[in-house]
């Protein structure tokens, strides 16, 4: 996904330490940062720490992110983030496995708008918990690419894998969705 | 790949493209595959739609650019930042915000980085009450200014609502005029000049707070109540420096007046009644030849009009103009004596004539309209 003119002269600016650009920067990036971060690491409070040093690694290190060499500046940004919440959890959680990660996702958005999904009509609790059933990598690349939008050489380069690999994990997790919405469904309909 | 792999991912390009009505058509010709991938493709379609709510990111979004603020002026003091402070107040005014401008960004900016890192050190080691009395009376130069100017940011970082915001806004206007008066007694025209500036911007950013709040429909009687102290603290100043001679506070006061005077009226703000302001203090004079010096009303909405300026043969300067038209009339003329009169524009006669400021005698003025009585 090519950077856009004006993010990439915030970007540039940013680079050359101008703290406004950055600060348009965070305001572009927080929503789809903190999201990410969320849904991952469970719960609000944890998503904001590591949000925060998200971005603050990020103006610290701006100047190693090159258009050249990296994919897209969301791409880097959130490399950034997978690394903070991988980082995190093998410092603080040594006995945890990754797999754990977000298992207590709490699902606390129910406004409207949001449970009536097209055709599936999902809500949101229903796709939490389908997410859950996913390894911790499919859960990332439906997060990275599905949630955030990023191309599959994004998430790949993220993540360290070949984008071929992103491409099948993502179907093998759609499929693992879909079969596990599928179970949901009938369970919940037997049990009325 | 498969085939039903294969239009999935179709699926996903034309998603990433934004074509969204190519997704129908997409699947109208793979009739054969369209069921089963019909189920992947709207389950994408619904993932990609999910969100958390607006009011957690919203507060989110606002604790953690506190956070980092914080942070960031913590990378100054441990000197991870070459070039720190170069923007890091902007930053958090600017950058995150639309409604603001930057008051202290240029100060800080001009201070040099030891002086901060020590300053915010401070800060942060001790946080103390003591310190930040200190502080709060300290000059441009002094080791303490730093400090003051840290703290100033931390309040504005931590106001926690508009109005707040508005407060400290208004007190950080106040303690520029407060410094600006000190540098003018001690003959700094530079710093005064600098100071001055940066109570315009302030002040400014205080309109603009206003605005933004009467648009949004909120309270505004607190914010407006210290908009008008403050103009009414400029005015005072300006007699002030007036009645001692300090030419460029009293011109850079003169000029932010209007300045602000030109952005409230172009957002139509009414001030409360307190805004009338009181007459500058008028200067003895000797025996007053009107000579047409006087100052600006800074009031908004108010046909109050101030007058006070150098008459009668002295080296003097100021502008008269109305409170609402901004007309100014300024010179000096005669050679001997000094004096400042007064005039409110009513009041005045004669005829006026353009004038580059420096007229007969040693005069001193500023370019405007020399009137002469008639």
């Amino acid at each position: 996904m090519p950077i856009h003119d004006p993010e990439a002269a915030l970007v540039t600016r940013s680079i050359q330490r101008d703290a406004e650009a950055f600060g348009q920067l965070y305001s572009l990036y927080f929503d789809r940062v903190y999201r990410y971060v969320r849904f991952r690491v469970g719960n609000a409070t944890d998503a904001e720490d590591l949000t925060g040093s998200i971005f603050l690694s990020a103006w610290r290190s701006i100047d190693r992110f090159s258009p050249k060499h990296d994919a897209s500046f969301a791409g880097w940004l959130f490399k950034l983030a997978h690394n903070a919440i991988v980082d995190r959890y093998r410092r603080q959680r040594e006995s945890v496995s990754l797999d754990d990660i977000g298992a207590s996702v709490a699902c606390e958005d129910e406004s409207p708008g949001t449970e009536h999904m097209v055709e599936w009509r999902l809500t949101v609790a229903e796709l939490h918990q389908a997410l859950q059933a996913l390894t911790a990598e499919q859960r990332e690349v439906v997060l990275l690419r599905f949630v955030e939008g990023l191309s599959a050489r994004e998430v790949g380069d993220i993540m360290g894998k070949q984008e071929g690999t992103v491409r099948g994990m993502q179907f093998r997790a759609i499929e693992a969705l879909r079969r596990t919405l599928s179970i949901g469904r009938e369970e919940r309909a037997r049990d009325r | 790949m498969t085939g039903k792999e294969h239009l999935l991912e179709q699926y996903l390009h034309a998603l990433d493209e934004g074509q969204a009505t190519y997704i129908e058509e997409l699947l109208d010709s793979r009739e054969d595959e369209r069921s089963d991938v019909t189920c992947d493709v709207c389950l994408v379609g619904a993932i990609r739609q999910i969100h958390l709510s607006e009011h957690e990111i919203e507060g989110a979004r606002e604790r953690v650019r506190d956070r980092l603020t914080h942070a960031m002026l913590g990378d100054i003091v441990i000197g991870r930042q070459s070039d720190a402070p170069r923007s890091w107040l902007k930053w958090w005014v600017q950058g995150t915000r639309n409604w603001t401008r930057a008051p202290l960004g240029r100060r800080a900016r001009r201070l040099s980085r030891p002086a901060l890192a020590i300053a915010a050190l401070f800060i942060l080691a001790t946080a103390g009450w003591g310190a930040s009395l200190a502080a709060a009376s300290a000059l441009p130069g002094s080791p303490l200014y730093g400090l003051k100017r840290g703290e100033e940011w931390i309040q504005l970082t931590t106001a926690f609502s508009d109005s707040q915001r508005g407060e400290v806004l208004g007190s950080l206007a106040r303690r520029r005029l407060a410094e600006a008066e000190a540098a003018a007694a001690v003959g700094d025209s530079a710093e005064v000049q600098v100071l001055t500036s940066e109570l315009d911007a302030t002040m400014h950013d205080l309109i603009h707070l206003t605005v933004v709040m009467k648009t949004k429909h909120e309270d505004i009687s607190g914010v407006s109540g210290v908009l008008s102290q403050t103009l009414r603290a400029e005015n005072d100043a300006l007699g002030a420096a007036q009645r001692r001679g300090e030419v460029v506070l009293a011109q850079s006061l003169i000029s932010v007046a209007h300045s602000q005077q030109q952005a409230i009226q172009a957002n139509a703000l009414s001030l409360p009644t307190s805004s009338v302001l009181p007459a500058a203090p008028v200067m003895p004079t000797a025996a007053a030849t009107p000579t047409g010096i006087g100052t600006p009303s800074v009031g908004v909405g108010s046909s109050t009009q101030l007058g006070s300026g150098a008459s009668s043969g002295s080296t003097g300067t100021g502008a008269s103009s109305s409170g609402t038209s901004g007309t100014t009339a300024t010179g000096a003329t005669g050679s001997s004596g000094s004096g400042t009169g007064s005039h409110q524009r009513g009041e005045q006669t004669g005829s006026c004539s353009e004038d580059n400021g420096s007229t007969a005698g040693t005069g001193v003025g500023m370019p405007g309209r020399v009137c002469a009585p008639s």
